[in-house]
Formats: structure tokens, sequence, C-alpha cells
């Protein structure tokens, strides 16, 4: 949308803006009023903010703009291993994205700096959730923590600047991910990357740690082993255990080669910081008196990691990792993965990893007796023919179980042992896939087994249909009377409208001796407009 | 329904009519869905398509099957021509294919018109209603029409090129002295060239990955020939399907299985990955509240209890444990911590106590459990669960040591480095703490 403008906005959406005037009955003038009544202020904010950097951002001419919208909504029931209570789930899910590329590049120069923008914002809304489990005030017996009926959360939202200085420089400034050893991470502030004429790049970035709790955020990106959010409106001795969210300050230094045939490298170091008051009793000493709290910056968690990638053409491929917890002076994780390209069909390969569970510094669980859980598997991948292909992998997974330190002479467990293996076979003919996958995995708590088997067809090119049934036997040997066989099959079909629009419905039937019937109805809704 | 409601239908209403408004009203090819699609399903192929050009370098030496069917859609070519015979005459490949070193884009038709033919056969294509065979049986119809019968009068079979979706430019290969052979190979001994005369990609890496020094004006950029999003990665869906890595570029083949073990790849070099893939295909699964079926199949909810036992830790790609998990265990009255109302019913979730928790440790005992598996237990506790034994707080906690063998030795950094988890379960004028101070 090159030439877009707020007139031009508004002319195109006249016809929903007069159907929108109609339905309600108002005056044109108290379309604000009327917005502003129903929609929340925090709402408010993010929808102001979408459309401005929309408006603002497509402004500039040349520049290609892209609005995405996805939406779904589904319903299903979950029924409580105890037979009661029954959580109706009722989730609508709506997310609405802006891209932005090319700004301030009139006269397309390869050379020149490349800018563009990012964001999603995403409502997602559980009208399940009883008004009882959100207020504390009025029903203490129901409440749950950081529960939200519809949150609203902004997923990204960044400008990114590259080849500046001539390639060497590169910036992203707002709510951004980082993705390497260190894991799928997400922070507020900036990066830079200076790439060196010696195949070497430096990034550094700093800001702070989207966590769940503060405004437009979730919970996904922060360590785990802390239970915390917004417990402004709560009474201090109410569950003190559950941690107020306060601003994570972060930082983080990245070395990492790049365009060399081969090999590539990457190590990354990374900090992020506890602020504010933490309970540190989550039991008081009496029920009135409010539980004691430390305060200052500490460690949430530091950690180094580096990785490997060795790759031939010919050949195959070696991925290497490992990370070091700093905090816990522990490495928290190896992993290696190795592919060998057998033919041009059979692909060959085989991935392990060692994986120490760690948490958020103010956790007291980093400092339990945790032992390595270890798996390693083989795999094959076969192309059996022009639009068949098919998988295959089995491993094992286990525990060496240590002895207590606080009473060694127990001595140790043993090992804990899974086995797991994956089978997996598609068909892709013109217009649409069918496949089969299994699996079977068993071991000291249980075992899980099953196969799907699944077609998908698309028709004059716009109507799509699909069916999945799925049958699925397990074994808990915690609790017997949680075993059970499933059986459950899937019907959808979906259908393009338009050029950007594309529509889906989904019905979803499960059966099982412990749920009886369960059903789950998914609708989805997907567009992309204003190019 | 809460008073939240209304909100939430005004903010999706607004945008999602206003997209809808916006979508049907749109003018212009649109890119396709399939970043947004859902993860439930495949999106659907993409409509329209903003075509490019194609071609690429030489097939010699290699073995990577034929062309991408979704790049370069497959061709009929209901013709009679021998490339070998006409080379043998000393017709050089330009003579015929004009506008191969002239042509900027993969749209351009480099096949021969039939004019050029009459030149030599002796037949009359100007009027293509109204089309006259040579005199000579090399100038027949049916010397080159595959199938042509005199009775189908002035019909054959069409010849179909789909145009290719890519970016090339003949001319620019052309300028540089690359010959039609180093890219199409030895075509001057074969009979009809077909889509297997085609370059592959790795063919074109041959001088587009040489080193920086060596390549020239070749850049190695994916957009140098591939075409481009709006996001500004890869397009990878189209009309004809979706396109996929091969296996050897540096080990990412997308094979059946590859969502169970892209997280090597994705971690040690996420830019490779962003090539072709935005945030949002990935947020999809990893921030998505939408169930991937081919990670966790029909009636998961009813199965996922027995996988989470098994190694929790790894449901942590998806899914953080203090969030995620225990929101919906208290609500579900699977928690000891939680509203009162969701735990009037409930029963023992693990085994009885004189095994998981007085008895002797055993592979049931919820040390054994803590220490083989520990995040399965922050899906559904509090550190209070905890502390209620473990803490020696003088009046509080039975002082059962949960620290590892030789903790003692590094307790003095961790205390430095955040004191919270300390305080929890010691006084902080202990003289355990002033130990490790």
């Amino acid at each position: 949308m090159t030439n877009c403008s707020v007139g031009f906005w508004l002319f195109r959406h006249r016809q929903f803006l007069r159907f929108a005037l109609d339905a309600r009955r108002v005056r044109p003038d108290s379309l604000a009023a009327m917005l502003a009544r129903r929609i929340a202020p925090r709402r408010t904010v993010v929808i102001s903010a979408f459309c401005s950097a929309l408006l603002a951002t497509a402004a500039a001419r040349a520049s290609d703009v892209e609005v995405s919208s996805s939406t779904s909504a589904q319903g299903y029931s979950l029924r409580s291993p105890f037979g009661d209570p029954v959580l109706m789930r009722r989730r609508f899910v709506q997310s609405l994205g802006l891209t932005v590329t090319g700004i301030g590049n009139d006269d397309f120069d390869p050379k020149g700096p490349w800018i563009s923008f990012r964001m999603r914002v995403r409502l997602n809304a559980d009208f399940g959730v009883s008004r009882e489990e959100t207020n504390w005030a009025n029903s203490p017996g129901s409440f749950v923590p950081a529960l939200a009926l519809a949150p609203v959360d902004l997923m990204y939202g960044y400008l990114d600047v590259r080849n500046l200085a001539g390639g060497l420089l590169s910036l992203r400034l707002g709510r951004q991910y980082v993705v390497d050893p260190l894991g799928w991470w997400s922070f507020d502030g900036a990066l830079v990357r200076v790439e060196l004429p010696v195949h070497v790049a430096i990034e550094t970035y700093g800001g702070f740690e989207q966590r769940g709790g503060l405004p437009w955020s979730t919970p996904r990106f922060e360590r785990d082993g802390v239970w915390r959010g917004d417990r402004t409106k709560l009474d201090g001795t109410v569950y003190p255990e559950f941690q107020q969210a306060h601003y994570a300050p972060a930082a983080g230094a990245v070395i990492e080669s790049f365009s060399l045939p081969v090999v590539h490298a990457r190590a990354a170091y990374r900090k992020v910081w506890n602020t504010g008051s933490a309970v540190t009793l989550p039991t008081p000493a009496t029920a009135t008196s409010l539980p004691p709290t430390t305060n200052g910056w500490r460690t949430s968690s530091e950690r180094v990691g580096a990785s490997l990638d060795v790759s031939d053409d010919d050949l195959g491929a070696l991925r290497l990792g490992s990370v070091y917890d700093l905090l816990t002076s522990r490495f928290t994780s190896h992993y290696a993965s190795a592919d060998v390209f057998v033919s041009d069909r059979w692909t060959l390969g085989a991935d392990a990893d060692r994986i120490v569970p760690s948490f958020d510094g103010d956790s007291i669980w980093n400092w339990f007796a945790i032992d390595p859980s270890t798996a390693a598997t083989a795999r094959a991948d076969a192309q059996l023919g022009r639009n068949i292909d098919a998988g295959m992998s089995a491993g094992l997974r286990w525990v060496n179980v240590g002895a207590s330190a606080n009473d060694p002479a127990q001595g140790a467990q043993g090992t804990s042992l899974d086995m797991l293996s994956r089978v997996h076979a598609r068909w892709r003919p013109e217009h649409g896939v069918i496949g089969v996958s299994g699996m079977l995995d068993s071991g000291d708590r249980g075992r899980r087994e099953g196969a799907d088997l699944y077609g998908q067809h698309v028709f004059e090119e716009r109507f799509l249909v699909s069916a999945r049934t799925s049958l699925y036997d397990w074994r808990d040997d915690w609790r017997p009377d949680r075993s059970a066989t499933s059986f459950g099959y899937v019907l959808g079909g979906g259908c393009r409208i338009g050029d950007g629009t594309q529509v889906m419905l989904e019905w979803e039937h499960d059966t099982n001796h412990l749920v009886g019937q369960r059903y789950r109805v998914l609708a989805l809704l997907d567009m992309q407009v204003m190019r | 329904m809460s008073r939240a409601l209304p909100a939430v239908i005004g903010w999706a209403a607004v945008f999602s009519a206003a997209l809808v408004s916006a979508s049907l009203g749109a003018t212009g090819s649109l890119p396709s869905p399939e970043g947004s699609a859902s993860v439930a399903a495949t999106p659907l192929p993409a409509l329209s398509g903003s075509a490019a050009a194609s071609a690429i370098v030489p097939p010699e030496g290699f073995s990577d099957g034929p062309p991408s069917e979704v790049l370069v859609p497959p061709q009929e070519l209901p013709l009679h021509f021998s490339h070998a015979k006409h080379a043998s005459r000393g017709i050089a490949c330009v003579a015929c294919h004009t506008s191969a070193r002239t042509s900027r884009t993969a749209a351009d038709r480099i096949l021969p018109p039939p004019r050029v033919c009459d030149r030599c056969h002796g037949s009359d294509h100007a009027l293509l209603a109204q089309v006259h065979s040579g005199p000579s049986p090399t100038g027949a119809c049916e010397a080159c029409h595959d199938g042509y019968l005199p009775s189908d009068g002035n019909r054959v079979r069409r010849v179909v090129i789909p145009q290719p979706f890519l970016r090339f430019s003949h001319q620019a290969h052309a300028v540089r002295n690359i010959g039609c052979g180093q890219c199409h190979g030895a075509v001057q001994r074969e009979e009809l060239a077909t889509r297997a005369d085609l370059p592959r990609m790795r063919g074109c890496l041959r001088c587009h990955d040489l080193p920086d020094d060596s390549r020239g004006d070749a850049d190695s950029a994916c957009a140098t020939c591939h075409l481009l999003a709006t996001t500004g990665a890869l397009r990878t869906a189209f009309p004809t399907g979706t396109l996929l890595p091969p296996s050897w570029l540096r080990g990412a083949h997308h094979g059946p299985d590859f969502a169970r073990h892209h997280g090597a790849v994705a971690a040690n070099d996420s830019r490779f990955c962003a090539s072709c893939h935005t945030e949002d295909q990935c947020l999809r699964c990893h921030d998505g509240t939408l169930r991937p079926r081919d990670i966790h199949p029909n009636d998961y909810l009813s199965m996922h209890s027995v996988e989470a036992r098994q190694d929790a830790g790894r449901c942590s790609s998806c899914h953080r444990a203090e969030s995620f998990c225990k929101t919906c265990h208290l609500r579900s009255g699977v928690t000891e911590t939680g509203p009162s109302w969701n735990r009037r019913a409930q029963g023992r979730f693990h085994p009885e106590p004189e095994v998981f928790t007085t008895g002797p440790r055993s592979s049931r005992h919820h040390a054994t459990e803590a220490r083989r598996n520990i995040s399965s237990c922050v899906g559904c506790h509090t550190e209070r669960d905890c502390v209620a034994c473990h803490a020696s707080r003088g009046n509080f906690g039975a002082g059962i040591n949960p620290h590892p063998g030789g903790f003692s030795g590094r307790c003095s950094a961790a205390l430095a480095r955040n004191p919270r988890p300390c305080l929890v379960c010691h006084e902080a004028d202990s003289a355990l703490l002033e130990r490790c101070r």
C-alpha cells in the first residue's frame, strides 16, 4: 500500500464504518465514544499504537506494507482427572501483524540501508474463564493467580535497520527475539551487529527481558521456576509464593562467523537480572503478617553457549552445541546432531543431547539435586519416490539417578530408561497430502503408542478438505486408572476468499473411557491485505 | 460472560471487519497466506503468483534429480527436435535462441519462434492460422509437431512452458561470457531439450558461492535467484506447492519428521532459517495457541501426563511450566496449592505417602522423581510444598537437605549471585549461610 493515508483508509473501509454505525444506531461523532466504552483502556492503547504504526509507516512511499490477521476460535472441555471440575475452554485468539519493508529507500539501492518494521499484537482470550477465577476480592476461594480473561501482548515489534556503513552495521530496536544455543528468548531493547571484513560478526544487545505480569507481555520467554505475575491487586498475605513481576534488565554479546563455506560457529553470552523485591518465605509466620522479602539486583540467569556447524554438500552435516550456566556453575546442555547423505534419496542421522534442567536465579530448584537426562536417537529419511518420503527414528533416553546427599547410605536408584521411536510417511500428490505417522514411547513412568492417518486435498485451487484419524493407547504406571485407549478423528474444510483471506473449520471428536466423548470445534480466519 | 467480553468482541470485530473489507476490496496480487496459516492444517496454495524469471546452471556431475516442480512447473513439449543434428551442422545456439543474449527475466520465452525454423525448413508460420509446410520432409508439420495428423488441418498440440518462479537474467550471464553449456550442459549432444537440461541450484552455487573475491558480481544471496515475499523472507508458497530445501543444503532437509529434530538447526544458525521463515512461523508452535497435531496428536490432553512424567524438561521448548502448565493445573484441581473449590473433590495424585514421601528411597519415591524429572514437579508445585520439609529455619522446615553432593563447595558463589533462594530455606544469620559467606 504505497499511497496509504488516513483518508484512503477511511474510504476503503467506509462500508464497514457505515455498517457499524447503522447497526449501533449511533451518530458518527459518537463512534469514538462507543469504542472507548467497549474497549478496555489497555487494548485501546494497543489498537492506537498499531494504527499509528500502520499509518506512519505506510506514509513512506515505495515501502511494501503488509497487514495480516490470524484469528482462531475454539471450544472444548477439559475434565479434571478427578472428574470435577470440568473446565470449559472458549478460546478466542486474534493476532494482527504489520510488516513494512523498504522504508526510506524509494529508489532501491542494494548497497544502501535496508529498513523495515515488523510488529504483531495478540489478544488471547478464554471466555471459559469465570469472573470468580480472576477476582480475589469477591471470590477468594476460586481465585487463580496469573489467570486473565483476555490478555493482550505485543509478540514482537521492532525496527530493523541493515546494511549501514557499507554493510558492516545493522541494528534492531524494539521487542525482538534471539534464537541461539541459549534458547528462544525475547527482550525489549536494542541489538547491534557488526560484520567485520574477516567473516566474523559481533553482536551486542541490551534491554529488558519480556516477563509475564508486565504490560503487553507473556511469561513464555522468562526462565522457569518462579511463579510470577501481576499481583498489584493482591494482599501481601495472599499466595505469597506468587511473586510480583519486575523489570528485568538483560544484556548479551555474541561472536559469530558468517559467509564462510563449510563452517559456522557462534558463541553467546547473556545475563539477566532480577530486580525489585521478592518474597523469601512463602509461608508467613502468621495469617496476617507480611512475608519477609529480599531486594536489589540479583542474577536471574547468566549463561554462555557455543555452537558449531560443519556441513558439506556431498557428505553431510554436523552440529554441536553446549551451554554452561554460570549461575549454577555447571553445563546445562550438550547436544549433537549429524546427517549423512548416503545417497540422493537416503539421509541417515543421529541426535544426542544431555540436559540438566535449570531455573530462574530466584528459584530454589536450581540447588536441588538434579540428574541430567540424556537422549540418543538414530534416524533415517528416505525419498522413496517423486512425491513420497518417509522417516523413522529410534533411540533411548536415560537418567542415572544418584544417591541422596542427605543419606548416601541409601545408594543410587539406578537408571531410568525410556525407549523412543517414530515412523512417518507421506505422499504428496499434486493437490494434497496423505500421510501416516506412528510412535511408541515406553519407559519407567509409562508407555504411549499409537498412529495417525491423515490427508488433505485442495481442489479448484481454493477449497480444502482434510481428515485425520488416530488411535492411541497409553499406560500410566503411576496412575494405572488413568491408562486408556483413545480413538479420535478430525474433519476439516476451508476455502480461500479473494486473494488473501482463508477460512477453515475443523471438528475434532475424541473418545476414551476417562473422559467419554470430547469434542473440539476450531474456526480459523487468516487474512493478508494491503501490499 | 465477564465484562471484558464486549471489549474483546469490539477489538476483534473492528479489525476482522476492517481486514475482511480491505481484503475483499484489495486489488493486485496478494501473497500467499502461508505466513499466517494455522498449524492445524497445511495452508492453501497461493492463487496468484508474481512470477519472475528462471534458469540456472550446469547439470553435469550432479545427481539432484529433475528441477523442482514447485519452481519450474512441468512443461508440455509435443515436439520433435534434435539439438545434436543442428549442432553437428555448426548451427550456434544463438542462431535459433536469438533472445538468449538479451533476456533479462525468467518470464521471457527463449524458445525460438517458428519463423526461425522457417528460414531453413521452408515452412511458413507467418500466419499461425494458416501455416504452410515446407517442400522437403523436414519441412512437414509432423517433422516437428509430435502427434500431428494431416487430418487435423492446421491444428497442433500446444507447447506449454509455465513461468518459473525464479529470478534470472540470461543477459547478465551472457555479457560475462558464460557459455550456454556452462549452465545447460552438453545440450548439443541431445535431442529435445527439456526441464532436465535446466541448471540446478548446486550448479548455480558453483559460481555464486565462491569466495567474495572470486565470484565478482555473482551475489550468493538467496534473493539473487529466488523470489521474496513481502516480509523480506524467501517466498516458499506457490500455486505449484511449497518450496522445501534440498537435503544437501546444510543438512536442513525438511523430511516428514523434521519438526522433531529441527532444534539444533535453529539454535545453531537461526539466520539461516530466517532466509525462508519469519517469526510468525516459529511462533505458531513455540508461542502458539493452536496445537500442532504432528507433535501433539488427537486427544493429547488425556495422555499428556504420561509424556510429562517421562521427561517434562523437553516440554519447555514451547511451554513454561510455571505459567502454562500450572495455571491449568490450578484450575483443574490437580495441585496442592490452588483454589479451594477446585480441591474439594481432590484425590491423591501421587503414590501413597509411605511410598512417595515418608518411606525409604525407591524408584517411586518423590526424591527420585525430583532428581530425574524436576520440571514435572514445577508444573504443579510451588516452593511452599518443598520448603515445608526441606527448609531449616529453626521453627520452620524439617531441615532435610535437598542439595547435591559437593554443594557446600560452590554455595558461596551461589549466595553471592543471588541470595534469594538461600533465604527461602535458611535464616539470614544462620550458621549454614555464614559458612557460605
